[in-house]
């Protein structure tokens, strides 16, 4: 029982950090139509910012805002300079454009930084243990639910309360009409492009705290995982994209749980095969409404 | 009076493919040719490579050319007949030492090349439908992120399948056979058959398809099947070139088949235009030159009395560079939307998908 419950608590806290990044997806996917594959250099990105504020002496609170400050103006950044010619164009330019970010974006990294994985050494809080209603939780889990609990319900309670929030959701829906509103695009698209880098910084600082360091492919293996968990949610819907992120944290668990030893070296395998089982029968994704996007 | 009939037509979909073939296999048959002639045997290599480049971008060409939908798990399929050939042509010998828990009818088993990259064709395409089945069925956006799935699914399962794969380690020991003339035969090959599907009733489909989805399918064009059925044929050519370059290297390990070939590949194709076959090959003669000039650069090149220091990773860069380049200035690909037969004969369809006269932009 007690095993089966901390099970679940790690299942939460590794889905709630891909349901971070499927969301930043979602929300980009949804207003301009493209798949970020340079959203993982993003979070990379707010990793080397807090690298660089660790060795700056900083303190945790402003190491964590450096990197979701840091994400934010990345994530702006990629979308004037490199998105903004493309906007418009087919999904497949716009997916091959970021592709080429992406890969810039690595080389860069490596010859401007290091190859090398480098050391984020965090405060000894973290690495301890608090007792819930005898359970004991690492401090990092714990707080990761709680921030992506209290992320989410902010991001819900922007998009349905705010005006600009409002647009966006109307933007998604429609992009031409909510211009023809008023709404003016630029504000919407980096709007989304900041919410997606915010949330993606977030997603660095749990990473980070819990590995410890960061290299240059540090955003390409968990962002890699966030594409697949909004595939399987649905990439239209954000809803979608979130639970989706949690269905494939728990997933994994579950399975590194559950798999004979011999089968381990096949985890991801067997968990995308599952992913890709769940699509066979629901193409447009568990949440997802048929879309005439293409 | 009569008017008299050219004595050469393109009005059949048949001479148009032959026609095509023709062309680009004169211009392989001339690079290849000089090659043969003119370089040392060390430097040839880079031509059979790059005429293995030319089998797997027609490949891949022919599932997202004719179907819009840009493929990231193409590369997982060369990485599949890779290992399947290899299994099959090295002496049982090598596999003793290198691969002691085969089971033991592969562990004895050793077969000449020809029917060896035949049996390994027919394995590639089987994991093809099976792979296929259910990308086949997503819409555009949600299928690209399908095959990468695919590309990462295939490497853990070669990482992970250490008796038969060596894991991470080299795989070593399949004899190294391919050279320019068998290299040229596989690039013409699977260009006549890119042409053929592109030409033929599912080709055109699925090309007007790739145009406009519903009014396809309002029409009744059944764009599920017809997409499996591109990747099933696309994923026999690229297990081709897969076999090729296994018999090239002679060496090689999991991470051979993943991001950097993939990245590479796609950029070759998507610079002389994803929709063609001539753009395919166009491109990917164009990009192996410039990766050519970029690697000498990288390790450090001297221009006249400076001396450049190595670069690391300026191929990737080079590469991006110029997919962003085609990205924002010229999204249908140096080569448009015209195959080489339509721009020798200076020549248009009469009966075409009817957005493909104006190459409108995309949507």
């Amino acid at each position: 029982m007690e095993i089966a419950l901390q099970q679940i608590v790690n299942a939460i806290s590794l889905g709630g950090t891909y349901a971070l990044l499927a969301l930043g997806l979602a929300i980009v996917y949804n207003i301009m139509g493209l798949i970020n594959f340079a959203h993982g250099e993003i979070m990379t990105l707010s990793g080397y910012a807090m690298f660089f504020a660790v060795s700056a002496g900083l303190p945790l609170p402003a190491v964590a805002a450096a990197a979701i400050v840091t994400g934010m103006v990345a994530a702006i950044a990629m979308e004037r300079i490199a998105f903004r010619p493309v906007r418009g164009a087919s999904g497949v330019t716009l997916l091959l454009t970021s592709f080429a970010v992406s890969a810039i974006l690595q080389v860069s990294f490596q010859n401007l930084v290091s190859p090398r994985p480098r050391g984020v050494p965090l405060p000894e809080v973290f690495n301890e243990m608090i007792e819930v209603g005898g359970l004991s939780i690492g401090v990092i889990q714990a707080s990761s639910i709680a921030i992506v609990i209290v992320l989410l319900v902010l991001l819900v309670v922007f998009l349905r309360r705010t005006t600009l929030g409002i647009s966006m959701r109307a933007a998604a829906q429609d992009f031409t009409v909510t211009r023809l509103m008023g709404i003016p695009a630029n504000s919407v698209v980096a709007t989304a492009f900041a919410i997606s880098g915010l949330l993606a910084g977030v997603a660095a600082v749990l990473w980070v705290a819990q590995r410890g360091t960061v290299d240059p492919l540090m955003g390409f293996t968990p962002v890699l995982k966030a594409f697949i968990a909004a595939v399987i949610g649905g990439l239209g819907s954000l809803t979608g994209a979130a639970a989706g992120g949690f269905l494939l944290g728990a997933i994994e668990v579950l399975l590194q749980a559950a798999l004979p030893s011999a089968a381990l070296p096949f985890r991801d395998a067997f968990a995308l095969l599952l992913v890709i089982g769940v699509l066979l029968v629901r193409p447009q994704g568990l949440l997802g409404r048929r879309s005439e996007r293409a | 009076m009569p008017r008299r009939r050219p004595a050469l037509t393109l009005d059949h979909p048949l001479q148009r493919a032959a026609l095509g073939t023709l062309l680009l296999g004169i211009v392989l048959v001339v690079v290849a040719a000089a090659a043969q002639s003119l370089m040392r045997p060390a430097e040839q290599r880079v031509v059979v490579n790059l005429l293995i480049s030319i089998i797997a971008v027609v490949g891949i060409g022919i599932y997202s050319g004719n179907t819009g939908i840009v493929s990231f798990g193409h590369v997982s399929l060369m990485g599949v007949a890779a290992y399947t050939t290899g299994l099959l042509t090295m002496s049982p010998t090598v596999k003793a030492s290198s691969l002691p828990h085969l089971p033991t009818w592969l562990a004895s088993v050793q077969l000449e090349i020809l029917p060896a990259v035949a049996a390994t064709i027919v394995v590639t395409t089987v994991v093809a439908i099976v792979l296929g089945l259910p990308v086949s069925r997503l819409a555009v956006s949600a299928a690209s992120i399908g095959t990468l799935g695919v590309l990462v699914i295939v490497n853990v399962v070669m990482v992970g399948a250490v008796d038969l794969t060596r894991g991470s380690q080299t795989f070593y020991g399949v004899p190294t056979v391919t050279d320019i003339p068998i290299a040229l035969a596989g690039a013409i090959l699977a260009i006549a058959v890119a042409r053929v599907f592109r030409e033929s009733v599912a080709g055109l489909r699925l090309r007007a398809s790739r145009e406009d989805e519903l009014a396809s399918r309002s029409m009744g064009v059944d764009v599920e099947n017809l997409r499996l059925l591109a990747w099933v044929v696309s994923g026999a050519v690229v297990g081709l070139a897969g076999a090729l370059l296994a018999h090239s290297l002679g060496a090689f390990s999991p991470k051979e088949f993943y991001f950097g070939l993939t990245f590479a590949l796609l950029a070759m194709l998507i610079v002389g235009g994803t929709t063609t076959v001539s753009g395919a090959v166009g491109g990917t003669l164009l990009v192996s030159l410039l990766i050519e000039l970029v690697r000498r650069v990288e390790n450090g090149a001297t221009i006249g009395p400076f001396q450049l220091p190595p670069l690391f990773g300026l191929t990737e860069v080079v590469l991006g560079l110029v997919i962003l380049l085609v990205m924002y200035r010229r999204r249908e690909g140096l080569l448009g939307r015209r195959e080489i037969d339509e721009w020798v004969m200076g020549w248009r369809r009469a009966r075409q998908v009817p957005s493909e006269i104006d190459a409108p932009g995309e949507q």
